[in-house]
């Protein structure tokens, strides 16, 4: 009797011990083998010799991809995605914070129910359905041209240049943004603000001198969500452009599919990843270095 | 500063106006394109129909309905997003448990890689996914490789939400079933999965929802024969314009409406916004 006791102790002793290891093992095979891994051999296929016709060349180690990436016509690209996806991010972020701070600091009523119902509404909405609404805005006889034309102005083909894209990328990003910095809103106290008021601060001083401070980290957060979002549309450009606009998501999307230039596209992906990467990182840094100075 | 006194009041009024102006201006510019979207999916017109409406019709819904591709799509969206948040919660749950109350080796560096897929552009993991299933492992069955590639794009949201719930457990609870005589699988179903519930729910409807309106990466690794609802919604984007596409997108915005009604019953809104 005490031997089997003994025995059954010690394996749940075990399973104890090793729990840790059988809770993460599902995600650690699942992001290693088909997340991590398969960012490796994108990187990998980047230094493959292009040959036409065929997926899986023999390997021969080459730099001409990334100097494709670089040529003028592409690089034009990588500079208008990052314009595009600065100019979406400034304002995503500037027009979510009014709306995040009113919905944290307002009583609750009808009202406010009903701006946050619509907000978590639209991010569950189906990104086609936010696209489709900007062509009905922007398109040959949409609303934007309407009001032109009542004010005797000449109709605008809006649709081949990049506000459309812009401004249906700040739309996509908004509520998103709005959620995040609503978390690091909340958890000011506002009893600092009437502090900083007390002792003789304008509601605008209190606001940049603590508030804003106070809540940066879900303003860092947004600028990452909305920036990467923005560096890597390519259905947007897509639909809203009728494939006039490319940006960098287009090029990699096109070179994949159509062309079936694997180790092209997987360069511009690199080039993607580490611009984007970089260029979220370096705002995120300089911006949570400025509230640690202050 | 006494001097100005007066100015700085005047200047916090303005502040205060204009704050109004850009949260119901922002409001407005978030809610008046999806109203157009609504109102046309009851317009007559044949083709080039642009907001305002003129007249009404239910035409497009029956057209939408009879048009396969998006029949097609909505079975295998439906298919997949619920495949994908069984997956996606299996593993996520199992993981937060680990991170939240277990400390081990890498920890760092295991939670950066589950919230990195927010963060790495999606082109990237859909190219990357491509490359491999498709160049390295010639995997070319859509839904397996859907299921995959939707997994690790929710897999942050899951692990985020069933954490946040999990870190203000009152873990006393377990132990007391735990004297009562419970072994750890009862007390784990009896006792933690109820407490966790709302985290669960948000990270299931996050699962679901992306899933189900995800088009960057179900573009790279949806084939002709397989294709998902945002996908065939897009094909017709491109080559058709018409009101059916608004009847489509009312359609899907019917579907949002009963997630909500979802949410608002059984966490709240004030609290879903909180467990993100």
């Amino acid at each position: 009797m005490d031997k089997v006791e003994e025995r059954k102790s010690s394996i749940k002793y075990y399973i104890r011990k090793y729990a840790v290891v059988i809770f993460i093992l599902p995600a650690l095979i699942l992001l290693i083998f088909l997340y991590l891994f398969p960012l490796i051999l994108l990187l990998a296929q980047s230094f493959y010799v292009y040959v036409p016709g065929q997926i899986r060349p023999e390997f021969t180690f080459t730099l001409q991809n990334y100097a494709e990436v670089f040529r003028p016509v592409y690089a034009n690209a990588i500079i208008l995605t990052l314009w595009i996806s600065v100019v979406t991010t400034i304002f995503t972020v500037i027009l979510a914070y009014p709306l995040a701070f009113y919905l944290v600091r307002s009583k609750s009523g009808f009202l406010k129910k009903f701006v946050m119902g619509f907000l978590i509404t639209s991010f569950f909405m189906q990104l086609l359905v936010r696209v489709y609404a900007f062509y009905q805005v922007y398109g040959s006889d949409g609303v934007l041209n309407q009001v032109f034309s009542l004010f005797g102005l000449p109709r605008q083909d809006w649709l081949g240049g990049p506000w459309p894209i812009i401004v249906s990328m700040v739309h996509q990003g908004v509520p998103i943004a709005v959620l995040v910095q609503m978390g690091s809103i909340k958890s000011i106290n506002p009893e600092v603000e009437e502090a900083s008021k007390i002792l003789g601060a304008s509601g605008i001083q209190t606001f940049f001198k603590i508030t804003l401070p106070l809540s940066l980290p879900g303003v860092i957060a947004s600028i990452l969500l909305s920036f990467t979002g923005a560096a890597s549309a390519y259905v947007t450009p897509l639909i809203l452009s009728q494939g006039r606009v490319f940006m960098m998501g287009n090029y990699i999307y096109d070179r994949f599919i159509n062309v079936v230039n694997y180790p092209f596209a997987a360069a511009m992906s690199v080039v993607l990843l580490f611009v984007s990467l970089t260029i979220a990182y370096g705002i995120s840094g300089i911006l949570s270095k400025w509230v640690r100075v202050k | 500063m006494k001097k100005f006194g007066i100015s700085k009041k005047m200047l916090d009024s303005v502040g205060k106006i204009i704050t109004f102006f850009l949260v119901w201006g922002t409001f407005l510019f978030l809610f008046l394109p999806i109203m157009f979207v609504l109102s046309m999916a009851f317009d007559p017109r044949k083709t080039l129909a642009f907001f305002p409406p003129r007249g009404f019709t239910l035409d497009w819904f029956v057209v939408f309905l009879n048009y396969p591709p998006f029949i097609e799509g909505l079975k295998n969206s439906l298919l997949l997003a619920s495949l994908v948040t069984v997956v996606s919660l299996t593993v996520g749950i199992t993981c937060s448990l680990a991170i939240v109350r277990y400390d081990f080796k890498g920890k760092g560096f295991l939670n950066t890689l589950i919230l990195s897929p927010i963060i790495v552009p999606g082109v990237v993991t859909g190219a990357a996914l491509l490359n491999m299933l498709y160049g390295y492992l010639r995997m070319y069955s859509a839904l397996p490789n859907l299921i995959i590639g939707h997994t690790i794009l929710t897999m942050p949201y899951v692990v985020r939400t069933v954490s946040a719930s999990l870190v203000g457990f009152n873990r006393t609870l377990e132990e007391a079933a735990q004297i009562l005589g419970a072994d750890e699988l009862t007390t784990f179903f009896k006792i933690t999965l109820p407490i966790i519930k709302p985290g669960i729910v948000a990270g299931a409807l996050f699962a679901f929802s992306i899933s189900w309106g995800e088009v960057n990466l179900a573009a790279f690794l949806t084939d002709p024969f397989t294709t998902t609802f945002p996908v065939a919604f897009m094909g017709y984007m491109r080559y058709y314009s018409n009101p059916a596409i608004a009847a489509a997108s009312a359609f899907l915005m019917g579907v949002t409406a009963v997630f909500m009604v979802i949410i608002e019953r059984t966490v709240g809104f004030e609290r879903f916004v909180g467990l993100w």
